[in-house]
């Protein structure tokens, strides 16, 4: 899986007159689903991908060539904010709690899911870290991460290898093998 | 890459690959657009309004700086809010007092008693007409030296008041010098005293000076020196004009001993 072909055309080209309906209908869709795929929410994930698009609006060096990585970046970036920002405040509310009830056995279950399990971990990693292993686990090539996050291609691989390690080590932390 | 690499990477895939969202959904991408351009058009309206609000303001400063009598208004306001926020900043540090205000002033700054006053370091340098000015010719006199600069905003504040005492307090053996640490000297300095009608000696200063009185380098400095040319009061930042005046009667009265 890699970046669609026919949703980045209009934007790689260097069209001084760029439209922007025209590049939200094609990479809309993308962006919310990289969002929704991290916070697990698509009514929020729909709601933070009109967010990223109002960024990208206001931020004229974000737009011509460079438009496809910056909006998928911040799409990324965004949506591991929005988990962090989830995990953060599941850990005050149960701070705060005066009667400690019960887990509710739909929470128990969902605790106990894989996907909420590594939620939790890159919530709990460095943001950099995350933004690379959610990109990997999205089909990009190397050279497409290294155009969405601005790095050195030859560096990618010794990054994504110490994302990875982080990853597990702090798997194991809190779940065990 | 080893082999453990490779384990880990394809682990950590296996993992991250039940990243996705719940259920079967596809964004809404006509209902994604009309969400961005409505909200495009209330971010576009409130920058508009914040545009007129702030140009709106500018035009009631500009009016207010046009007219001298809304330009000396403007500054009793400032001078009255410098006054009581130092007075009220004093009450909630020190907790309430009965004391009259003018008593309440003197008792919150550093006001020295004679006895722990150190006398202040004599200097000679030539004012605006080149004539010598001596600290300790000023002897006999209460002097408010007043360590200042052109692009001193606060400092500027003060200048009107220190023009004030000198006109009203002048008879009453009490004197103002002003000291400017412009580095562009004569130059920046000639003009402002003209433009505000300093009616009290200015020297130009330097480093020297500035370490003779221990190397205060924050502008304004203010200091207030005894008739017997002793200091007994350093405010350093901008100080509440009634603070000054209350700190100069006491030291008027007070009795050469």
């Amino acid at each position: 899986m890699g970046i669609p072909q026919e949703a980045t055309v209009g934007i790689r080209s260097n069209e001084a007159q760029f439209d922007l309906e025209t590049i939200f209908a094609a990479q809309y869709e993308r962006i919310a689903r990289v969002i929704a795929k991290v916070t697990r929410d698509p009514a929020r994930a729909e709601e933070l991908a009109v967010e990223v698009f109002l960024k990208w609006s206001r931020t004229p060096e974000a737009q011509g060539a460079k438009a496809e990585g910056w909006l998928y970046r911040t799409a990324v970036r965004i949506g591991l904010d929005e988990l962090r920002r989830h995990t953060r405040r599941s850990r005050y509310e149960s701070l705060v709690r005066f009667v400690r009830t019960a887990p509710t056995p739909e929470e128990v279950r969902s605790s106990q899911e894989e996907h909420e399990q590594v939620r939790l971990v890159l919530g709990a990693l460095h943001p950099r870290q995350a933004e690379l292993l959610v990109l990997r686990s999205d089909g990009l090539s190397y050279e497409e991460i290294a155009f969405t996050l601005d790095l050195n291609p030859a560096s990618v691989g010794t990054l994504l290898s110490r994302a990875q390690h982080a990853f597990r080590k702090e798997y194991i932390k809190k779940y065990g093998q | 890459m080893d082999s453990n690499d490779t384990n880990i990477g394809r682990w950590t895939d296996d993992r991250l690959a039940s990243l996705r969202p719940a259920g079967e959904w596809r964004p809404d991408t006509a209902r994604g657009l009309s969400l961005f351009k409505e909200r495009r058009a209330a971010s576009d309206l409130w920058v508009r309004q914040r545009t007129w609000a702030a140009g709106a303001a500018l035009a009631v400063c500009a009016s207010i700086v046009a007219f001298p009598v809304t330009r000396a208004f403007a500054q009793r306001c400032v001078d009255a809010c410098v006054g009581e926020t130092t007075r009220v900043s004093g009450f909630l540090w020190r907790g309430f007092s009965t004391r009259d205000t003018i008593a309440l002033s003197i008792a919150e700054s550093p006001f020295k008693p004679p006895s722990d006053r150190k006398m202040a370091p004599d200097f000679t340098l030539p004012d605006a007409s080149g004539n010598a000015v001596r600290l300790s010719d000023f002897r006999g006199r209460v002097v408010l030296l007043n360590f200042w600069a052109t692009w001193c905003v606060p400092c500027k504040t003060e200048i009107p008041w220190f023009v004030e005492f000198e006109r009203n307090y002048r008879d009453r053996n009490f004197a103002v010098l002003g000291v400017s640490f412009d580095d562009d000297g004569w130059k920046a300095v000639k003009p402002y005293m003209g433009a505000q009608k300093i009616n009290y000696p200015i020297v130009i200063g330097g480093g020297d000076l500035s370490g003779a009185y221990g190397g205060h380098e924050s502008l304004p400095t203010t200091l207030l020196i005894d008739k017997e040319g002793r200091i007994a009061v350093i405010h350093v930042g901008l100080c509440g004009k009634t603070d000054y005046e209350a700190e100069i009667k006491t030291l008027l009265d007070e009795q050469i001993q």
